[in-house]
């Protein structure tokens, strides 16, 4: 095989290993979670802390090992609350997502909503 | 001269076929293409048993938000809480078969609305996670319940 063809051949696979990842990234999806008007009962009441906020966080596999998992739930709302000083949020919604890689995969929960402080 | 070559363990063989060249294995001095062939499928095939091992003693783990709520029943802003709760229920398979487990939504909350003597909870979220482990074929589908056990504000 002459080097021009060797070449030829490397730039073919290297086009296919791309292709692969980009079709590997692609094979994920993002499912609606929960929502909810307010975390915890604020009435009236309360006064917003700034425009919608996100927190999120990512589980990644690699060869199934877990390398990290995602926080919970919970613990993202907390983090947001705290995050702004407040007490609770509204408008809250979530999602969740997966996308696998060529050897591993990853896992996501995102939590957005506003953050409220509750007049006592 | 082609026993000779191979005997000479020079890493290069001729096709029996005709004079087209085959790469092999590279082998040391003194070694035969049998051996030095042997050496490369045996590191091989250790990679391979590794990265199953790996593979097959891995676990994957999902997380997924299932609900979010200000309280388990209509209340007022004009609750005492009590403190926080938590619990957890799994059901497993093993090679696809259920093995039994898991509570409704329903009954943990009610469980821990007892347990802690209250009227609702409040800033609740469910949350639903899986575990497979590829060995041997066992999954878990658990759900969380958090929140806040509190009394009044109906």
């Amino acid at each position: 095989m002459s080097p021009r063809s060797r070449a030829a051949d490397y730039g073919v696979g290297l086009l296919g290993g791309g292709v692969a990842l980009f079709l590997g990234v692609l094979a994920g999806c993002t499912t609606p979670g929960a929502i909810a008007p307010s975390t915890v009962p604020v009435g009236e009441n309360f006064v917003e802390l700034g425009g919608r906020q996100t927190n999120s966080s990512c589980g990644y596999t690699l060869l199934s090992i877990p390398l990290k998992n995602p926080a919970p739930l919970s613990t993202l709302i907390e983090e947001l609350i705290a995050g702004k000083g407040g007490d609770a949020m509204i408008e809250v919604t979530s999602n969740s997502s997966t996308a696998f890689y060529l050897l591993g995969a990853a896992n996501c929960l995102e939590v957005q909503g506003k953050v409220v402080k509750v007049g006592k | 001269m082609l026993r000779q070559e191979r005997q000479a363990g020079r890493g290069v063989s001729h096709s029996d076929a005709g004079s087209a060249r085959t790469r092999v294995a590279p082998m040391m001095r003194g070694q035969t293409w049998a051996e030095g062939n042997r050496g490369v499928s045996a590191a091989a095939s250790a990679m391979v048993v590794v990265v199953m091992a790996v593979w097959l003693g891995g676990c994957i783990v999902t997380r997924h938000p299932a609900g979010i709520a200000s309280s388990s029943t209509p209340l007022t802003a004009d609750y005492t809480e009590i403190g926080p709760v938590e619990s957890n229920s799994c059901a497993s398979w093993l090679l696809g078969i259920p093995l039994g487990g898991t509570s409704e939504t329903a009954v943990m909350i009610d469980d821990l609305v007892k347990e802690k003597g209250a009227d609702a909870l409040v800033g609740v979220t469910v949350e639903h996670t899986g575990y497979v482990f590829p060995l041997p074929l066992f999954g878990s589908s658990c759900t969380t319940v958090k929140g806040q056990a509190v009394r009044g504000g109906k």
